[in-house]
């Protein structure tokens, strides 16, 4: 396809960035900085795949997609828009974003309550919150868990949870860090089922992980990080 | 930059913010803060990392320091409005107090930052701190950044939810804390037990005594600041009292 006729989502332009310091002693003196003036686009129509080895900062990248991480040098630009001049609640109704560690984005004493508040935030109403909470627990499989706490849920359970939160705020793009690496196969395949079936409502969606089947399968674009660089392996 | 023994890094700063909370002058608490930014900058603190990690603690204290100096009533009124005084110069003088003590403590802190944990704890055990106690210490140190962490993570997490934390009603605002207290609760006993389970599988306390690969010794230049620190600290306390 030509890059002409497709829908941008994002532009990063020369984007550059590094974690600060920490203090003391002993740190080692590599001053490069992590990411280093980056240039690529993504764009809705893809399922994009962003590999590359442990620690050459795709999470780090996904962040500053996010807004989390603010960049030292160049921009990112969210549909043409600066992301320094949203908040990032805003983003996050637009751009949802799935934790390498899912833990850490849920809230609630039970699976419904967490999926229910910040619908409840938004002053919607308790019928229309309860539909559309019991359509996404069927769609992620999750009906079983609908009264148990999250902190108790295994890690894959727990990323279902966290995704269906996401899918709930009515994201148009999903950046989703390593959503496969605890699901089992059956799982796995439910995973991509649904992504397929958000694709084709229009939802773009870039996708961290290491997995070659479920890249070979399943993605449209893949993005190689380096130190150094990032590289467009499906030209 | 020259290594000094954590244990003289101690004792500078218990020097200086002895001073800081005895003294009741402004005019030599301005000393000692002076002299304690340029030990601090000795000692390889920075003090720009310091002032942008606590910049809003620095904004509650300079609120509480406009609070201590309102209707004070002490020395000539400066602000006056109606039959109300609002601002005197002793209510001023209290405040800048204050703020010079609170900045000569936080500086000692900065110090203190410097010393790396693990020489922190052989210094302690080397001045006859018992190794749990020491050990428990550091922990703690280390603890306290990592619940700012998590407590900070967690925020931004509230927010990936489409939450915007300013603009929630003030009605639903405590059970939005609730929800922002959950995680970090449980986090927090996470890493307790974390942390505990893997001191038992690491042998903690199997033996009673220990020994370590690393002791410290004092340098010459440690002995000049430990004894050189204490003893213009006691003068200074000795000619103020006087
Ligand atoms: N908060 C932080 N402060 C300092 N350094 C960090 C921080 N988070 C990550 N790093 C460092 O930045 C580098 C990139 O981390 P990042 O998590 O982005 O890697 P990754 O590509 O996602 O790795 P993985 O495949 O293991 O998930 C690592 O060297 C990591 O140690
Ligand atoms: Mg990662």
């Amino acid at each position: 396809m030509n890059d002409a006729v497709k829908d941008t989502v994002y532009s990063i332009e020369n984007l550059s960035f590094s974690y600060p310091h920490k203090g003391g002693r002993y740190r080692d003196t590599l001053d490069e900085p992590l990411l280093q003036d980056l240039n690529f686009s993504l764009y809705r129509e893809d399922f994009t795949m962003l590999c590359g080895d442990n620690g050459c900062g795709k999470t780090t990248l996904g962040k500053l997609l996010l807004g989390i991480l603010r960049p030292d040098q160049g921009r990112v630009l969210l549909e043409g828009n600066d992301m320094q001049t949203g908040s990032l609640a805003g983003t996050a109704r637009r751009v949802g974003y799935l934790f390498q560690d899912p833990g850490k984005q849920l809230f609630g004493t039970t699976v419904y309550q967490d999926l229910a508040f910040p619908l409840r935030l938004r002053n919607l109403a308790e019928e229309t919150i309860e539909e559309k909470i019991e359509n996404i627990l069927y769609e992620l499989d999750l009906v079983p868990l609908r009264d148990r706490g999250p902190y108790v849920l295994s890690q894959g359970e727990k990323q279902r949870v966290a995704l269906a939160a996401i899918l709930l705020n009515g994201a148009e793009y999903l950046v989703l860090d390593e959503p496969t690496t605890s699901l089992d196969v059956r799982r796995k395949e439910k995973l991509a089922d649904l992504l397929a079936r958000l694709r084709k409502r229009g939802v773009g969606i870039l996708m961290i992980g290491h997995d070659q089947d479920f890249i070979k399968a399943h993605a449209s674009r893949v993005l190689r990080m380096e130190r150094g660089g990032i590289f467009d392996e499906s030209l | 930059m020259k290594v000094y023994d954590p244990r003289t890094k101690l004792v500078v700063v218990i020097a200086l913010s002895s001073l800081g909370v005895v003294i009741k002058d402004a005019s030599l608490l301005a000393l000692v803060l002076v002299v304690g930014i340029i030990v601090s900058h000795h000692f390889g603190a920075s003090m720009l990392r310091a002032y942008h990690r606590l910049k809003k603690l620095l904004v509650m204290l300079f609120l509480i320091a406009v609070l201590q100096s309102l209707f004070n009533g002490q020395g000539e009124a400066l602000l006056v409005w109606g039959n109300f005084t609002f601002l005197t110069t002793g209510g001023l003088m209290r405040g800048l107090e204050f703020l010079l003590r609170m900045a000569i403590v936080l500086l000692s802190a900065t110090i203190v930052a410097t010393a790396d944990e693990r020489e922190m704890v052989q210094g302690l055990v080397q001045s006859k701190v018992p190794y749990e106690l020491a050990f428990m210490v550091s922990l703690g140190v280390r603890f306290l950044p990592m619940l700012a962490q998590e407590l900070q993570d967690t925020m931004v997490a509230l927010q990936l939810r489409g939450i915007e934390l300013k603009k929630i009603p003030w009605r639903s605002r405590l059970d939005t804390y609730v929800y922002l207290l959950l995680p970090v609760l449980v986090g927090t006993i996470k890493k307790a037990e974390a942390i505990s389970l893997s001191m038992e599988t690491k042998g903690f306390r199997a033996r009673h005594r220990r020994s370590s690969y690393r002791r410290l010794r004092f340098a010459t230049r440690d002995v000049f600041w430990m004894v050189g620190s204490t003893m213009s600290a006691c003068m200074l306390l000795v000619l103020y009292w006087q």
